[in-house]
């Protein structure tokens, strides 16, 4: 049997355009809350039929951990690879943050991917099958931006967990993370939709905003024997936003 | 803490794919090392109160052996 990579956030964005470029090679564990969405997603993938839903929300991160857990043993799995994609992102300043909402982020944002790992890196569920992780991070723990530090705080959790985990699970498995930009997603449009924003990251896109299709061709790589010797690293791609004065 | 119970939990720190037994030695455990004799150490403080000399969690030969930090 081949291995699957595991996707969460599949339903829809950056996830979806993931998943539709690695279905081209593996089978999938589609990660999402939202059975039709995921089965729009799973209509766009290659091989439709060898793909395969774990329907969770990851707000209830708590059951995380034995519900995949009890999701692999029940349905004899094994998963070679993790992209974590799911992430929810709101604009907040210090004064007007709510600490449950910031608690929800992180749960998300961070939080899950930890607990996802566990359960992929327990021997007597998942043997040694997990060669491959891929954490979705941002630009965002890289550039200060007003209202966005919470957010920023999350990614830069993953980040340093990322390379930690690099450590920790060498040689076996190799853990990245992948930083983008802004990319053309609905979320991300209807910030744009704002004048003022529009012309403020326009001088610093250097390449102009990216597409969900850029973000999912590092993840190709990055899950492929291209990478083998390529671990604990941050991968940016932001049209050089980051390094525009 | 008995033997079974012991075992239960020794296996989770180890996190092995088979199951061991008193009998299994460490050097034969590639899961055995470093960090997992830290994880080792804390779990003893944490089920004792004392904390292990590392030099004396070195010396374990086998699961029983590790079992005695804390019968």
């Amino acid at each position: 049997m081949e291995n699957y990579v595991l996707i969460t956030g599949a339903s829809s964005g950056i996830g979806r355009d993931i998943a539709v470029t690695l279905s081209k090679t593996y089978p999938l564990i589609l990660g999402g809350r939202n059975v039709e969405r995921l089965e729009e997603t799973r209509a766009m993938c290659t091989d439709s039929d060898k793909h395969i839903f774990w329907n969770y929300d990851l707000a209830d991160v708590e059951n995380i951990y034995d519900n995949l857990t009890a999701f692999i043993k029940n349905n004899e799995l094994k998963v070679g690879g993790f992209v974590h994609s799911a992430g929810i992102w709101f604009v907040t300043t210090l004064n007007l943050v709510k600490l449950n909402d910031v608690q929800k982020m992180m749960n998300i944002n961070f939080l899950s991917a930890v607990e996802i790992l566990r359960s992929l890196v327990k021997r007597k569920t998942n043997a040694k099958n997990l060669k491959d992780v891929i954490l979705v991070s941002s630009i965002a723990p890289f550039k200060s931006a007003k209202g966005e530090a919470f957010y920023a705080a999350s990614k830069a959790a993953i980040n340093v967990f990322a390379r930690a985990m690099a450590d920790e699970l060498a040689p076996n498995t190799r853990v990245n993370t992948i930083n983008p930009g802004i990319i053309h997603t609905p979320m991300m449009d209807n910030l744009l939709r704002d004048n003022e924003q529009f012309e403020k990251h326009k001088r610093t896109y250097l390449l102009g905003f990216g597409e969900t299709e850029d973000v999912a061709n590092m993840a190709e790589f990055l899950m492929s024997d291209k990478a083998r010797r390529i671990t604990g690293q941050h991968f940016v791609v932001d049209g050089g936003a980051t390094i525009a004065i | 803490m008995n033997e079974k119970e012991f075992l239960e939990e020794i296996e989770e720190i180890l996190n092995v794919e088979e199951s061991v037994t008193m009998e299994t030695e460490l050097d034969n455990l590639e899961e055995w090392d470093s960090l997992v004799a830290l994880m080792f150490q804390s779990f003893v403080f944490k089920k004792t109160g004392k904390a292990p000399n590392p030099a004396d969690v070195g010396q374990a030969k086998n699961i029983k052996d590790l079992y005695e930090f804390v019968k």
